[in-house]
């Protein structure tokens, strides 16, 4: 448990928190540029002297008034959105930098980590050698090292390719399964907040916004992106992949998916925004789009813009959004108990 | 070359030595300071480092004369201890010497822990390194370029003192009779060969050891000193 009630006052901007983090799992610190998020990430880590309020963790006082226990006393390892490697030495140097000395409390392992992010030919080299991809991923190495309680990353994504970002959440990912170290991470990436999060957390203005698990602040997270959406969960299915294909099940019905970068057994969470969700019906049978979900209208409700409705439809005990305009909804006599067919583009998979 | 000649030599070399190792461990801390702090205070400290370089030596030999000599605060406060005050002796123009080359050892300081990488330190503090780890396996050899230009100006400047000593130390021989002193003495004597010699030694050895560690800096170090990491 990390409870957090801190204000820091900056020229023209204010940080106000007060939150319970679980200390659990993954937390998701999302918000637009600028609310405060990375702000709040540094004065966990220790890293902010001009703060005030009390910060908790478990039964120790990271921060009570204006006294602070030093950063490096936190056992709180921090990935930054630049990797901030030690340039004069080399990346093994680098990784074993934050390892206890005398191997006590030892629980993540160099071997270990070495493997699961897969760094062992880039060892002897230099952080100037190393793609930023690499960089960021000795980084997460060097974190994992120190052996903290708690791992903080500021968008460690940010500045990177589309490759080298899936590359870094699958390491994540595994790195979560692996030696279940809670994280905090800040993200303003819709997609990193839905493949890792269980909790999210939404700062705006300097301020919590709302807080809960990641199904509830649906919502919250529409509000502050591209209009609404939904975060499906699927379940694997031991099947052979078709044609770059793969099976999964939600409400024991088949969706098919273009293969992950990395296979992962376990669940997969899958964005699906509103306007991307087209009903019918029937079953559409010519037609480019081959994700069809059979799915009950639940809800009817108005939409940003007039024309158009967000139908909220019921996937057993999940919920999917679509958006479609007022006339279709009238034309399809859509309404609560309606049973339709759901239809989205596997291309629009996270 | 004398005897007197080398006993010059060897008391100047010591005398920059050590006034080198004894600025390093003064100017360090100071510079760290210095990089940090921006405040009224931090001005008047800078201003007052900065000092030797606009002021005549004869000021400053005339001030620490009165200070150091026997009648001085400082001096009499030694006498008083049972020591011996400092005008006229090696501890005297050693302090003198440390005095008049700071600027040259804390600038160049100050400018390197201005440019250190912020965010490597920052990342060592969230791996467990306290403030002293950080130092000397982050700051120190992001800070190889300026230590060494500090070391080699200290160095070449207290080799280059003469109105400071002047005032203090006079001309002792083995006591405060360092290089530029002697070539005075020679010269005031119209010993010409004599001071020509030690004079050209001096040239050619100050440019060597600057050009050996400028040379040096840029071979090894390139711009990566001031680069941030």
């Amino acid at each position: 448990m990390l409870k957090v009630d801190v204000s820091l006052q900056r020229a023209g901007f204010q940080l106000q928190v007060k939150h319970a983090f679980s200390g659990t799992g993954v937390t998701a610190v999302f918000g637009p540029s600028g609310s405060g998020k990375s702000t709040l990430l540094r004065v966990i880590a220790g890293l902010e002297t001009q703060v005030s309020g009390s910060v908790q963790w478990h039964t120790t006082d990271w921060l009570q008034g204006r006294k602070q226990l030093r950063a490096e006393h936190r056992k709180v390892a921090m990935v930054f959105q630049q990797p901030h490697l030690f340039s004069k030495k080399s990346v093994m140097e680098n990784i074993l930098y934050g390892m206890p000395k005398r191997g006590e409390g030892v629980f993540i392992h160099p071997d270990e980590v070495i493997k699961v992010l897969g760094i062992s030919p880039l060892l002897q080299r230099y952080p100037s050698a190393l793609s930023g991809g690499q960089q960021q991923r000795v980084a997460l190495a060097r974190a994992l090292l120190s052996q903290p309680r708690l791992l903080l990353l500021d968008e460690p994504m940010t500045g990177l390719d589309y490759a080298a970002k899936q590359q870094i959440l699958a390491d994540l990912k595994k790195v979560q399964q692996r030696f279940q170290l809670p994280m905090i991470f800040v993200s303003h990436q819709l997609d990193e907040v839905v493949q890792l999060a269980d909790d999210v957390v939404v700062i705006n203005q300097g301020q919590v916004e709302s807080a809960g698990p990641l199904q509830q602040q649906v919502p919250q997270l529409a509000g502050h992106s591209d209009g609404p959406l939904s975060v499906l969960e699927l379940e694997p299915v031991e099947q052979v992949p078709q044609q770059g294909l793969q099976c999964w099940r939600i409400d024991g019905q088949s969706l098919w998916l273009p293969q992950a970068l990395e296979e992962t057994s376990a669940k997969q969470r899958l964005l699906v925004w509103a306007r991307d969700v087209s009903l019918a019906l029937q079953p559409l049978t010519a037609s480019s789009l081959s994700n069809q979900l059979a799915a009950n209208v639940v809800a009817v409700e108005a939409a940003r813009h007039a024309a158009e409705v967000i139908v909220t439809l019921s996937l057993g005990d999940q919920q999917l959004r679509a958006l479609i305009t007022r006339a279709s909804c009238q034309r399809l006599a859509l309404a609560p108990g309606v049973k339709v067919m759901a239809a989205f583009k596997a291309a629009a998979v996270h | 070359m004398t005897a007197l000649d080398w006993q010059a030599v060897s008391l100047t070399l010591k005398l920059g030595l050590y006034s080198t190792l004894i600025l390093l461990l003064l100017a360090t801390p100071l510079a760290w300071w210095l990089a940090r702090r921006h405040s009224w205070l931090s001005s008047v400290i800078q201003a007052v480092v900065a000092l030797p370089l606009v002021l005549p030596p004869t000021v400053l030999g005339f001030y620490l004369l009165m200070w150091l000599g026997p009648s001085g605060f400082v001096g009499a406060t030694l006498e008083s201890l049972g020591l011996d005050h400092l005008a006229f002796s090696f501890e005297g123009i050693l302090v003198a010497s440390v005095i008049y080359s700071l600027p040259f050892a804390v600038q160049p300081l100050v400018e390197s822990f201005r440019q250190l990488p912020q965010g490597q330190l920052e990342a060592a503090a969230t791996l467990g390194a306290g403030w002293w780890r950080r130092f000397w396996t982050l700051v120190i050899p992001a800070s190889q370029g300026g230590f060494l230009v500090a070391a080699t100006l200290s160095f070449a400047h207290t080799l280059g003192e003469f109105g400071v000593i002047l005032m203090l130390g006079g001309s002792i021989p083995g006591e405060t009779q360092v290089l530029s002193i002697l070539i005075y003495d020679h010269t005031e004597a119209m010993n010409y060969d004599a001071a020509g010699n030690l004079a050209l030694g001096l040239l050619v050895f100050s440019f060597t050891v600057l050009l050996a560690v400028y040379s040096l800096q840029k071979r090894t170090l390139g711009g990566a000193t001031y680069a941030k990491g």
